[in-house]
């Protein structure tokens, strides 16, 4: 029974984190944490697998519908994984409490990023790194013309990423959040843009940590399994919804969610 | 025009990779997950606390106790680990073709640190 409850939340948060561009980690290492008492460590290597189910799953849809930025993807995942590896190393290091507290800071943070507005603010003026890169590029609009668009302040994008791969690693979530607030605030990609690059990006990102997991044993099948399930069911079908079902009203709730859960998770670490 | 094209085509090939990846290790998990299911009938109890055990002794035990389904978990679960690391494999190699070697380093070093981190994993 346990095990059903598990992938019914799963599917949740993979819809959820396909259609908001974050990884379902967010609502995994809660869920096992707080409602199935699982070690914090588990939970987290368990989320790191979902964050892969959701980025694969949702990332083959966005590739082919052209919203993604493989170039971008590639250049900045190089700082992700770098960051990844640090934070894999430092993760050791932090204990359980520090984890909960991270944990729940990070959840606020997300929940005020959610609530900003993310309004399309065009880059003004293509970067020089993304000019000598080649990073400008175009997606397909509404009426199915293509709208071009180039990139901002690279180097604060770079940094980042850098810091998403160590909060990736230390946490097991995708980071998509802070990717995502990089990709429109700093370096001004449309919001279609950014949500499927993010989407594409965090996939690597845990991928920098969960192998080292893996193979030292940490992630354990009868937790990661049925995430993993669970988790590209719900991306696959969010993938799939993102131009049907009306955004605003379903971030709102999942803000709310996320407040809660981040006042349970800090009051667990200073228990 | 052709030029233009030659992005889709590798968004494309990325996309079927990772949708076919998707696709084997979910089906993997779902047929362990159904097999292993049987054998754990309170699964999460065990997991309260952290305890560090090497992946080879869980899989020999796996062995030992005839657990396939939780082995088929295990590859399963290997194949999504893998994933991302394919991923950038053939994105490596699908920019070499195109000849655009930064990218291609780029992608390269991506990759080497992936790899670098399953080796730190079987080291500690």
């Amino acid at each position: 029974m346990e095990q059903i409850i598990l992938i019914a939340c799963s599917i949740v948060a993979g819809a959820l984190g396909a259609l908001l561009g974050l990884g379902g980690g967010l609502i995994v290492v809660p869920v096992l944490t707080l409602g199935f008492n699982v070690d914090i460590r588990y939970a987290i290597t368990a989320s790191l697998i979902s964050v892969i189910a959701t980025s694969s799953g949702a990332a083959a849809s966005f590739l082919k519908q052209g919203f993604t930025n493989l170039r971008l993807a590639v250049f900045l995942e190089s700082a992700t994984v770098s960051g990844a590896l640090v934070g894999y190393f430092l993760a050791g290091k932090v204990p359980n409490s520090g984890l909960f507290i991270l944990f729940g800071g990070i959840l606020l943070f997300s929940a005020l990023m959610m609530l900003r507005r993310r309004d399309e603010v065009r880059a003004s003026v293509d970067h020089p790194w993304s000019k000598r890169l080649g990073f400008a590029g175009s997606y397909p609009g509404h009426s199915g013309k293509a709208i071009s668009y180039g990139v901002e302040n690279v180097p604060m994008g770079y940094f980042w990423m850098f810091f998403a791969g160590i909060l990736s690693a230390l946490l097991g979530i995708g980071s998509g959040v802070l990717k995502v607030l990089a990709m429109d605030s700093a370096m001004r990609l449309p919001l279609k843009v950014s949500s499927a690059t993010s989407n594409l990006m965090i996939g690597v990102t845990a991928a920098g940590s969960a192998g080292a997991y893996f193979l030292s044993g940490d992630i354990r099948p009868e937790i990661a399994a049925p995430v993993a399930l669970g988790i590209l069911i719900g991306s696959w079908f969010g993938a799939r919804a993102m131009t049907v079902i009306p955004l605003r009203p379903m971030r709102l709730l999942f803000v709310g969610v996320l407040l809660v859960v981040s006042a349970q998770m800090i009051y667990r670490g200073l228990r | 025009m052709r030029k233009a094209k030659e992005p889709k085509k590798m968004d494309q090939a990325i996309g079927r990779l990772l949708g076919r990846g998707v696709l084997v290790s979910g089906g993997l998990l779902c047929l362990g997950w159904v097999l292993s299911a049987q054998y754990s009938a309170d699964p999460f109890v065990r997991f309260q606390s952290y305890e560090r055990i090497p992946l080879r002794s869980l899989l020999q035990s796996a062995v030992s106790q005839g657990q396939w389904g939780l082995l088929l978990c295990y590859i399963g679960l290997f194949v999504l680990v893998a994933l991302p690391s394919l991923r950038v494999a053939l994105t490596m190699v699908l920019f070499l073709r195109q000849k655009q070697p930064i990218f291609a380093s780029i992608a390269a070093f991506v990759l080497v640190v992936l790899i670098a981190s399953f080796y730190f994993g079987i080291q500690l």
